[in-house]
């Protein structure tokens, strides 16, 4: 396509890259303290955040009502196998009040969960939800009205940096493609998760932007080995006697009495617990799942076990699905003004005459508080001078190994973003605007603008089918091995070298998928070092060659980092009054035992 | 398939499943009056559109639209 019109030229004080839960509340914060905010998204700030997947669960601690640290840290500390970083748990937890508080000054509309939730059995965090559909256009129109800028489907694709430090991005508009340049005295990464694009959670735009952008641009980049695990998908020839269902589930053991008081324990039943959501209603139902993840572990790698070792088919039946789940899905799913279809799924539901078939994939979402972009400080600054990053992309390990449970995914949003907001803000408020250098213009231009301007190439659609063709078999990323993971990371690295640089985009559009496609070819690479790396297993991270967790070797967290074009990996010691107490037998450490432990 | 369907009788040109679309598949035509699905490849199954279309003039097949890898173009 060829691109014509000049440029457009966006100056602000701090610049926030997504407009999701944590963008939005990083901007109307920073717009509070009095600077110049501006949001650009790859969608519409407020409306395609990926977050809309996840219902709108938020975690709320409150003393009062008698919720105790120490439990709440301990389902976070068993859940991440030790391996979240407890200041940052710690913070999100104390912090979720007064962020609570906040949104529904900010126009958010909360609803109690009480005698909603159906796994209570299995969590002890309380939560409330927000309303779907309601919390994120709130917060839109609460930054709009405090007076942040917000630029529409620009899809940003590169940080802008001078002396070393990030001084704006650079993106274009996925009709037009004109391009934007932005530039600010902060940035905030605010750019959702990484997703493989397969479409099992609606999350297919989280493509690992944030994390790709800002490891090109030099910062550290955490937590790749592991997912939120937490569900597998059913092919639509599927044997699905109910009418018009697709089906998420996730795989569980039997849960026995102890395990009901949160002592979880190892099991390789063929039971499962079946997660089902009706497209009339919409949206992945994840939060049970999440659930269950927590105290039971590792659901996925105990199903692709299953599979591993030939004892597959695998069936789920939703008659086993534990009762007060139905209703549960019933209140969540409803839509205004369906009724019918209210029924209908209920006498569905009630029939209890659902069997399913299980795919063979989950869709390798990275964790949720657990990966991406490293901060160095509370305030969320990424170690590059000028870049802050928030909400799902901001590797805080406030997780840990998997998700804590429902609703701490947003929460741990709004509390980092706020805080990457007032940290942005106040970086903003202390530095002069640097002005860009014509060399750093032209070679983010001639980045952003390769796969427009090459004659012939590789469609990006094709390149995101290599990529997952790569990672998402189940021998690769779930149940790993030394070699099989080598050999992918061979490809990938092919891939990265020879197949990348030679995308080719015919429209605007598809230069959006390009960049996409670029960026999931680094989080895959990134994805198979880091696993390849930790030689033990752990969470959601099991390798078969390397069944036990090794502590204290591997009290650590694995960081990634671009050095002169190298992807280096590194090990960084978990402080030790984090560890378990060793002097405890390893089982009663982790309850949990891996596949052939 | 995914996004199977937008009726053009029903649909009234508001544009809510437009700005809804995480994936871009969503356009309004050239003029301005009716949504179209522009590309539907990059439908994920989300529903949002669904959701926000006032008039329910949308329809999506349950069914996950999988492609084949065959040719590099």
């Amino acid at each position: 396509m060829s691109i014509t019109g000049s440029d457009k030229h966006i100056s602000t004080d701090v610049l926030i890259i997504g407009g999701g839960m944590a963008g939005l509340c990083a901007a109307i914060k920073a717009k509070e303290q009095g600077v110049d905010v501006t949001i650009v998204e790859k969608g519409r700030a407020g409306k395609t955040s990926g977050i809309q997947a996840f219902q709108g669960d938020y975690k709320v601690f409150d003393p009062e009502k008698g919720h105790k640290l120490e439990e709440w840290l301990g389902q976070v500390n068993r859940g991440g196998e030790y391996l979240n970083n407890q200041e940052w748990s710690e913070i999100v937890i104390r912090e979720s009040n007064d962020r609570y508080k906040e949104l529904i000054s900010w126009g958010v509309e909360f609803y109690s969960m009480e005698g909603r939730m159906p796994m209570r059995r299995l969590e002890i965090m309380d939560h409330m939800s927000m309303v779907k559909g309601q919390f994120l256009p709130a917060l839109r129109k609460k930054a709009v009205d405090s007076g942040v800028n917000i630029v529409d489907r620009i899809m940003v694709s590169e940080l802008i940096k001078q002396d070393g430090k990030v001084v704006g991005a650079i993106g274009f508009h996925t009709t037009s493609g004109e391009l934007h340049i932005f530039q600010a005295k902060a940035t905030v990464m605010a750019a959702g998760g990484s997703s493989l694009k397969l479409g099992q959670r609606p999350v297919s735009s989280w493509t690992a932007d944030g994390e790709a952008m800002a490891y090109r641009a030099g910062t550290e980049i955490s937590g790749k080995e592991f997912t939120v695990a937490g569900q597998m998908s059913f092919r639509p020839d599927a044997e699905v006697t109910g009418k018009d269902f697709t089906f998420q589930m996730s795989y569980r053991s039997e849960v026995t009495p102890d395990q009901q008081n949160g002592e979880a324990s190892a099991g390789t039943s063929n039971e499962v617990d079946a997660l089902y959501r009706f497209p009339r209603f919409g949206y992945a139902l994840i939060a049970p799942v999440m659930a269950t993840v927590n105290a039971e572990g590792g659901p996925v790698i105990n199903a692709n076990w299953e599979a591993h070792c030939g004892r597959i088919p695998l069936y789920a039946y939703l008659e086993n699905m534990y009762p007060p789940l139905i209703d549960y899905l019933r209140h969540v799913y409803r839509k205004p003004g369906k009724a019918d279809a209210d029924e209908e799924i209920s006498e569905i539901v009630k029939s209890g005459k659902v069997k399913l078939k299980l795919g063979n994939y989950d869709d390798m979402v990275n964790v949720f508080g657990g990966a991406g972009i490293w901060p160095i400080n509370t305030e969320c600054a990424s170690g590059v001078p000028g870049l802050y990053a928030a909400g799902v992309c901001c590797a805080t390990m406030a997780s840990g190994t998997t998700y804590p449970g429902p609703g701490y995914g947003l929460t741990h949003g709004a509390v980092t973003g706020v805080r990457a907001g007032l940290g942005a803000a106040r970086y903003a408020a202390e530095s002069e605007k640097i002005p860009v250098s014509d060399a750093e213009l032209k070679r983010v231009k001639e980045i952003i603008r390769a796969p427009v301007d090459r004659k012939g190439g590789f469609s990006p659609g094709w390149i995101t089918q290599i990529v997952q063709s790569i990672t998402v078999p189940y021998f690769y990323l779930q149940i790993k091995h030394g070699e099989r993971l080598q050999a992918a990371l061979t490809l990938m690295e092919f891939v990265n070298s020879h197949l990348v640089p030679k995308i080719k985009a015919n429209d605007a559009h598809e230069w959006r998928n390009a960049i996409e496609a670029k960026n999931m070819a680094l989080d895959a690479e990134m994805r198979l070092r880091a696993s390849i790396f930790r030689n033990e297993s752990r969470g959601t991270h099991f390798r078969e060659d390397y069944p036990r967790r090794d502590d204290p070797a591997w009290l650590a967290w694995v960081k990634v980092k671009d050095e002169k074009g190298e992807m280096k990996v590194s090990k960084q010691p978990i402080p030790e009054e984090w560890w378990p107490d060793l002097s405890e037998p390893y089982e009663k450490r982790y309850p949990r035992a891996f596949p052939n432990e | 398939m995914s996004i199977e369907r937008i009726d053009v009788d029903l649909c009234n040109g508001c544009g809510a499943c437009v700005d809804a679309c995480p994936m871009d598949v969503l356009r309004m035509d050239e003029k301005g009056e009716k949504a179209v699905i522009m590309y539907p490849e990059d439908c994920m199954l989300c529903l949002y559109c669904e959701f926000e279309c006032p008039v329910d003039a949308i329809y999506i097949s349950p069914a996950m639209m999988v492609r084949p890898i065959l040719s590099w173009g």
